[in-house]
């Protein structure tokens, strides 16, 4: 599979050194899983993170850290078979799932198990509560063929992987694959292209902002 | 003293010997530490993390590819993981190891990045000639562990002068790369 829109360099900077909210990491790690190009620009970010721990001052350990931990893989060794085998079952399971691995273990492996709740017309969503990550959603939305969200910007950075389908707004075609990483300063108004709906997951810092007075009073009642 | 080199690692992945692992034990354990400590955390939550990175590369050792990053950058994203996922109290893992990844693309504009061992060294000299401006942010990011926004708060800069500089430092890495390949 081969995208055309990629997350900004910066925001693949802060996946690698770990300072993304968690919502935010979850979409860049499903394109991760299907984008080389952007995999190989993580890995040198990485690099980066392998050059500061070799770097920093070592921190002696407690006195039997390397004994408990010798302990610890001792006894890990002699169960090494039955790992082993274990990891072969989960190689297979992995063969059927259909959404992107990093997405499956928060969604489930497949579109058609999941428990929709209606939005607005022609809009369907699934909530992704992660704890500990205030002010900051995540969600996988269903739209419509045809159908449009309302003009909306932001109050913080918006994060948008395809999962199937495509839409378009004011910065482009985003199609199965491509990530639409926004900043507060894009104001758009996604539209879903062809025939099918588009699944997308979208993860958010804070409240959109709705240009239309009836927008702002639906977002209310539903928290979008 | 036993160098840990890429022979060596092999040799582990092969032979998976407790005894030789104490050797990169030895030697990561204060790193993953001193890490720890540096992005914030007690002496005693530092020494957990160290603990759960090192069982965890001592499991997934088969997995490290020499060809996809270096042995250090293996083991400080395994650190790096491991403590957003005890900070967020989360038991699944958000953070996608890129060496577990089996890419589905076949995308023949690949920018063959390759990171093999041989040119993987030459990174800390190359972060050596970056900008000053650009390694501060590197060492905020990834010593002391802050977000973008913390950046430019402690920096006084904007918030998009940080993204700036974390784009340019890519760019300058991947010059820098190309020249020592």
């Amino acid at each position: 599979m081969k995208s055309s829109h990629h997350p900004d360099l910066a925001s693949l900077f802060s996946y690698s050194s770990g300072g993304l909210p968690t919502q935010f990491s979850i979409v860049i790690s499903a394109h991760l899983s299907i984008c080389r190009k952007c995999s190989e620009k993580v890995s040198l970010y990485n690099e980066l993170g392998g050059v500061s721990m070799e770097d920093i001052a070592d921190i002696d350990l407690s006195q039997g850290a390397l004994n408990k931990f010798m302990n610890v893989i001792t006894k890990e060794n002699s169960d090494e078979l039955s790992i082993n085998n274990d990891n072969k079952n989960d190689q297979q399971e992995d063969k059927n799932i259909k959404m992107p691995f990093p997405l499956a273990k928060y969604i489930g492996s497949s579109v058609e198990k999941i428990r929709w709740r209606y939005l607005a017309p022609g809009i369907k969503r699934f909530s992704i509560l992660i704890e500990g990550e205030a002010n900051t959603y995540l969600s996988l939305l269903q739209i419509a063929p045809g159908k449009k969200i309302p003009q909306h910007t932001h109050t913080g950075e918006e994060m948008t992987f395809v999962v199937s389908g495509s839409f378009q707004d004011e910065t482009g075609v985003y199609k199965i694959g491509d990530i639409a990483d926004h900043d507060e300063d894009i104001e758009h108004q996604p539209t879903v292209l062809g025939k099918h709906p588009c699944i997308c997951i979208v993860a958010t810092e804070g409240p959109m902002i709705f240009r239309s007075f009836f927008a702002n009073l639906f977002q209310s009642f539903y928290r979008i | 003293m036993i160098q840990i080199d890429i022979t060596f690692v092999k040799k582990l992945q092969i032979n998976k010997n407790p005894k030789d692992f104490s050797v990169l034990f030895s030697f990561y354990g204060p790193k993953i530490k001193a890490l720890m400590i540096r992005s914030g955390s007690d002496y005693a939550f530092a020494e957990d993390i160290m603990h759960d990175t090192m069982l965890t590369v001592w499991k997934k050792i088969d997995l490290y590819n020499p060809v996809k990053g270096s042995f250090s950058s293996w083991i400080y994203t395994i650190a790096r993981n491991n403590r957003i996922d005890v900070l967020r109290k989360k038991s699944s893992q958000p953070y996608v190891d890129i060496n577990e990844i089996e890419i589905m693309s076949n995308d023949p504009d690949s920018e063959k990045l390759m990171l093999n061992s041989q040119v993987t060294g030459n990174i800390q000299k190359i972060v050596k000639q970056l900008p000053e401006k650009q390694k501060i942010i590197i060492e905020m990011a990834f010593n002391e562990d802050l977000t973008q926004k913390e950046i430019a708060k402690k920096l006084e800069i904007p918030i998009g002068t940080v993204k700036s500089r974390m784009r340019l430092a890519y760019i300058k890495l991947k010059e820098s790369f190309k020249e020592y390949q």
